[in-house]
C-alpha cells in the first residue's frame, strides 16, 4: 500500500488535476484507491461530483477512525473512493498546531484507513505550513508538479531547502513538469536546466491542454471523458512512471 | 459524457470469482404472477407480464408477448424504471450448457458452460469457478479433457457418461447508474436476462427466444446507503422481489422444464386400487418410453450407458411379462417375451465388450507394472470387435422389424380393450397381485439360497442371481404401492446380495472369456507371448477375487435371510393365506 501526495508550495500548478487523474488510473487497474481532498477549496471533490462535507466537519476529521470512514464516498468509478474536503479544513493548520505530536496527526488519522486501499492519493493545499509537514511525514512520495517557469522553480527550490533544513527525507520528493507549453522557448530551456541539475525529475511532461481545463465542465477525470487525448495519455504515462517508483 | 465510466464496471465484473459476468450486490427477480383464472397462459407469458408491468408497459395490451419479453431486457426497459439513470447495454453473450444425458453435473451441483473458445466449470450454489479450460477437440468424455483441474473435477461426476451440449442461452443485459442532482452515481443496477435459444439454430431466434430467467442486482455505492434503500423499496413495490435462489440453479431448473430430465428409473406413482391390467400397462408403457429415449444414443454411440439402460428396460419388460401372470392375454405375452428376448440377445456381445473396455484401467492396475502395457493388443482387439458389434446392433435397431415391433407393442399397451379370457387377473386390484408375486419370489430365494454350500456348482449361484434380479424388478415395478422407507430398506438389502452375486458372475464370465480371447488374438508377432502372459496373470488375479467373493456369499446371504428382513417382507407382502 502506498500513499502519494500531490503537493507544491504554489497554487494553480496542476496538483488537483493530477491527483484526480492518477487516482482514476490506479482504480482502473482494479486497485482499491482512495483520493483524499485536503484542500478546503474542494476542487477534487467537485470534479468527482461529491459534496464537500465531512461528518462533524473539522472535529470529525481530527478524531479520525470510524466516524471519518463514514464520510468516504464511492465515486462514479468502481474501486475509486473519495474522502471529500470540508470548508472547515481551512483551519486544519491552526487545529494541528494546538495538538500534541502536531506534525504526526495526519499519519495517525490515515493509519486505520490504509488497510482498505492499495493506493491513497492526497490532493494538498498550497503553502508550507503545519499541514504540509504532516503530509511530508505521512506519505511515501511527494509528487510535485513544476511549471517550467522561473517563479515556479524558485518555490520548488524553497521546498528543497526546507527539507534540507528540517531533515526531511529529500528522496521522497519527485517533481514532474506540469502545464508544459513546448512551443515556448523558455519552457524548453528551463526544463533542460532543471534536468541537468536535478536527476529525480520524472521523464513524463504533462502538456498544457484545454482538455484538462474542461474537467471543470465535465466533472470527470480527463482520462475518463477523453481517454485518447494527449493529456490523458500523458497522465497514463505519468501513472506508469509513478507506479514504478511506488512498487520499489 | 459518461461512456467511459462504464468500462471499469464491465471489466471488473468479468474477472474474478463472479463469472461469466455475474454482477454483485443484492439480487432481485421478477415476481411470478399466477396466470389469470380460466386462462391457459404459459408461465413464460406470466413472467413476461411481470417484467412489462415493471417497465410500465400496459398489461395485456396490443403488445405481443414476444415484444413484451424483449422489452424487459432492452434499454428502454430499465431506463423507464428509474428516472435519473445512465444506462449502457452489455454485450450479448451466447453460452452453451453441457451435461450428461442423465444430468449428472446438475445433480452434483455443477454447471459446465462454454462461451467463445473456453469452458468454465461452475459450482452452481455460489457461482464460484472451479476450472477454466479450452478444448481443441469437441468435448465428449471428461477423461479426455487435457486440463488436469477440469478433468479431475468432471471425471468423478460424469464417469462413463458423455458430456453433451443440451441447451444454449444468450444473456442480455444492461448496467445502470442511478444519479443524484449532481449527476453522480449513487446506486449501480445490473439487469441480466437469460434467454433460451431453440436447439436448431435459426436466424429468427431473437424472436422465438424466451426469457427463462431474469435477475436484477442493486449494488450500493459507499456513502449512499439511503439511496440503495430507496431503490430497494422501489423495486419491491414494482414487481420485483429479493431473489432467494442463486441465478444459475434457477436458470438450469427453468431449462429443464422445457426439456424434462432423463432418469432410467420407472418413477411411476401407481394407485393401490388400480386394476392389475391398468398398472401393468403403465409399467410397460414407461419401459417403452425408456427404450425409445435411449435408442438415439445407442445408434449414435454417444456413450455406453445408453445401450445399458436400453437393455435394462428390455430385460425389465421381459421380466414383467413373465412375472405378472394372467394380466395380458397369454398369446401376446408369449410372443413379446420371445421378441424382446431376441432383441436383448442381439446386443449381449456389444455390452460385454463395453464392460471390458470400461474396465480397461482396472485391468491394467491389476497387473505388475512391467506387464500392464502388454494388455494393449487385447484392448485393441476388443475395440475392433466392438466396432463390428456396434454396426450389427445399429443395423438391427434401424430395421423395420424392430420399428414395427415397438410400434405394435406400444399400440397394444395403449389400447386397453386388448384382453381375453386368459387374462384372469386383469381386473384384480394390483396391490394384491404385486404382494403375492413379491412374497412368493422372496420365499423362493430364501429356500434356494439356504441350500447353497461351498460345494454348490457356480451355475447354481448364477440361477440365484437371476431370481434375485427378478425380485428386484418386481420391487421396483410396484415400489410406489408401499411405504417408501420400508421399500428403500428392502431394496438396499437386496442390492447387497445382488452385488455379491453379480460380481461373482462377472468374474466367472470374464475369466472364461479372456481365455477364449487368447485364441482369437492375431498371433504372428513376438510380443504376442507377453500379451498372453499378461492375460494369464489377469485371469489369475480375477480368479483370486472370484474365490474371495464366493467365500463372502454365505455371510451376505445370511443377513438377507435374517429375521429382520423376513419380518419386513411378511408385514408388507404376506396375504392372509401366507401369514
Ligand atoms: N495540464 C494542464 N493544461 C491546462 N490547464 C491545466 C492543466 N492542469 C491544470 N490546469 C488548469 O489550471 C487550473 C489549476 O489547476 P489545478 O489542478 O487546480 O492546480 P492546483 O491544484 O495546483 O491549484 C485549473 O483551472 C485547471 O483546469
Ligand atoms: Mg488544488
Amino acid at each position: 500500500m502506498s500513499v502519494v501526495a500531490l503537493y507544491h508550495v504554489k497554487g494553480g500548478v496542476g496538483k488537483t488535476a493530477s491527483a484526480v487523474n492518477l487516482a482514476y488510473l490506479a482504480a482502473e487497474e482494479h486497485k482499491p484507491t482512495l483520493l483524499i481532498d485536503l484542500d478546503s477549496q474542494s476542487s477534487a471533490s467537485y470534479y468527482l461530483r461529491v459534496k464537500p462535507r465531512i461528518k462533524a466537519g473539522l472535529k470529525g476529521f481530527l478524531r479520525g477512525g470510524k466516524k471519518l470512514e463514514q464520510s468516504i464516498k464511492g465515486t462514479d468509478y468502481p474501486d475509486l473512493d473519495i474522502l471529500p474536503a470540508d470548508f472547515e479544513l481551512r483551519n486544519l493548520d491552526i487545529a494541528f498546531n494546538k495538538l500534541k505530536h502536531a506534525t504526526d496527526r495526519l499519519s495517525m488519522i490515515l493509519e486505520p484507513v490504509k488497510k482498505e486501499y492499495a493506493y491513497i492519493f492526497l490532493d494538498c493545499p498550497p503553502n508550507l505550513t503545519m499541514v504540509s509537514e504532516n503530509i511530508f511525514n505521512s506519505v511515501d512520495i511527494i509528487l510535485v508538479p513544476v511549471v517550467p517557469t522561473t517563479l515556479s522553480l524558485r518555490t520548488f527550490d524553497q521546498l528543497l531547502s526546507f527539507f534540507r533544513k528540517h531533515n526531511y527525507r529529500r528522496k521522497k520528493i519527485v517533481p514532474f513538469f506540469s502545464m508544459v507549453e513546448r512551443r515556448k522557448k523558455l519552457h524548453r530551456e528551463t526544463m533542460n536546466t532543471v534536468r541537468t541539475t536535478y536527476k529525480r525529475v520524472l521523464a513524463t511532461e504533462i502538456p498544457y491542454a484545454t482538455d484538462v481545463e474542461r474537467m471543470g465542465i465535465c466533472r470527470e477525470p480527463v482520462a475518463a471523458y477523453a481517454p485518447r487525448s494527449r493529456a490523458a495519455q500523458a497522465y497514463r504515462k505519468l501513472w506508469r512512471e509513478v507506479g514504478e517508483i511506488v512498487k520499489e | 459524457m459518461h461512456q467511459r465510466s462504464e468500462q471499469p464496471v464491465a471489466s471488473k465484473v468479468t474477472k474474478g470469482a463472479h463469472s461469466p459476468a455475474l454482477p454483485c450486490g443484492q439480487a432481485y427477480t421478477p415476481v411470478k404472477r399466477p396466470p389469470p383464472a380460466g386462462g391457459s397462459q404459459s408461465s413464460a407469458t406470466a413472467r413476461s407480464q411481470a417484467c412489462t408491468s415493471v417497465t410500465r408497459q400496459p398489461i395485456g395490451g396490443s403488445q405481443s408477448p414476444a415484444t413484451a419479453r424483449s422489452q424487459a431486457c432492452t434499454a428502454d426497459g430499465l431506463s423507464q424504471l428509474f428516472a435519473d439513470a445512465a444506462a449502457t447495454n452489455v454485450r450479448k453473450v451466447r453460452i452453451k450448457i453441457f451435461d450428461t444425458f442423465d444430468s449428472r453435473l446438475k445433480s452434483a451441483g455443477l454447471a459446465l458452460l462454454a462461451s467463445g473458445a473456453g469452458f468454465r466449470l461452475i459450482k452452481t450454489d455460489d457461482h464460484s469457478t472451479l476450472a477454466i479450460f479450452g478444448n481443441a477437440s469437441p468435448l465428449r468424455f471428461a477423461a479426455d479433457i487435457p486440463d488436469p483441474v477440469g478433468r479431475s473435477r468432471l471425471e468423478p461426476a460424469t464417469q462413463m457418461r458423455a458430456l453433451r451440449h443440451y441447451a444454449t442461452v444468450t444473456t442480455h443485459g444492461q448496467n445502470l447508474r442511478l444519479l443524484n442532482e449532481d449527476g453522480k452515481t449513487i446506486v449501480r443496477v445490473f439487469l441480466r436476462s437469460y434467454c433460451s435459444v431453440p436447439a436448431r439454430g435459426n436466424t429468427a431466434d431473437e424472436l422465438s427466444a424466451q426469457i427463462v430467467c431474469t435477475r436484477l442486482w442493486l449494488e450500493p455505492v459507499r456513502g449512499y446507503r439511503a439511496a440503495a434503500r430507496r431503490a430497494d423499496r422501489f423495486l419491491c413495490s414494482n414487481g420485483w422481489s429479493r431473489a432467494t435462489l442463486p441465478v444459475l440453479p434457477e436458470l438450469l431448473d427453468e431449462l429443464k422444464v422445457a426439456q424434462p430430465p432423463y432418469s432410467p428409473k420407472l418413477q411411476l406413482q401407481l394407485d393401490r386400487r388400480a386394476t392389475a391390467d391398468d398398472a401393468t400397462r403403465r409399467i410397460l408403457l414407461r419401459l417403452v418410453e425408456i427404450i425409445r429415449v435411449n435408442w438415439d444414443g445407442v445408434i449414435r454411440d454417444i456413450d455406453t450407458e445408453f445401450l445399458h439402460d436400453f437393455r435394462v428396460a428390455i430385460r425389465r419388460t421381459r421380466s414383467a411379462l413373465s412375472q405378472i401372470k394372467g394380466v395380458l392375454p397369454a398369446g401376446i405375452t408369449a410372443q413379446y417375451k420371445r421378441d424382446f428376448s431376441d432383441f436383448g440377445k442381439l446386443s449381449n456381445k456389444l455390452r460385454d465388450l463395453d464392460v471390458y473396455l470400461l474396465n480397461a484401467d482396472s485391468f491394467r492396475d491389476m497387473l505388475p507394472e512391467q506387464l500392464a502395457c502388454d494388455l494393449e493388443p487385447l484392448f485393441a482387439y476388443l475395440a475392433k470387435e466392438r466396432t463390428r458389434e456396434l454396426r450389427k446392433v445399429v443395423r438391427a435397431l434401424h430395421s423395420s422389424q424392430y420399428t414395427d415391433m415397438m410400434n405394435n407393442w406400444e399400440r397394444l399397451l395403449s389400447n386397453s380393450c386388448n384382453t381375453d379370457e386368459s387374462a384372469i387377473n386383469a381386473e384384480l386390484p394390483v396391490v394384491g397381485l404385486a404382494s403375492k408375486r413379491i412374497y412368493k419370489k422372496f420365499m423362493y430365494i430364501l429356500r434356494f439360497g439356504a441350500g447353497i454350500t461351498d460345494a454348490t456348482p457356480d451355475a447354481t449361484l448364477h440361477e440365484l442371481r437371476i431370481d434375485c434380479k427378478k425380485l428386484r424388478y418386481l420391487l421396483e415395478f410396484f415400489v410406489s404401492l408401499y411405504p417408501v422407507e420400508k421399500t428403500r430398506q428392502l431394496i438396499s438389502q437386496l442390492k447387497r446380495l445382488q452385488d455379491n452375486l453379480g460380481r461373482f458372475n462377472d468374474l466367472c464370465v470374464q475369466e472364461a472369456e479372456l481365455l477364449t480371447f487368447v485364441e482369437k488374438l492375431p498371433s504372428n508377432r513376438p510380443e504376442q507371448r507377453r500379451t498372453i502372459m499378461a492375460i494369464g496373470c489377469l485371469v489369475e488375479k480375477l480368479d483370486l477375487e472370484k474365490k474371495a467373493v464366493r467365500a463372502r456369499f454365505a455371510s451376505v446371504f445370511s443377513v438377507f435371510a435374517g429375521a429382520e428382513n423376513r419380518a419386513l417382507y411378511k408385514t408388507l407382502f404376506a396375504t392372509g393365506k401366507n401369514r
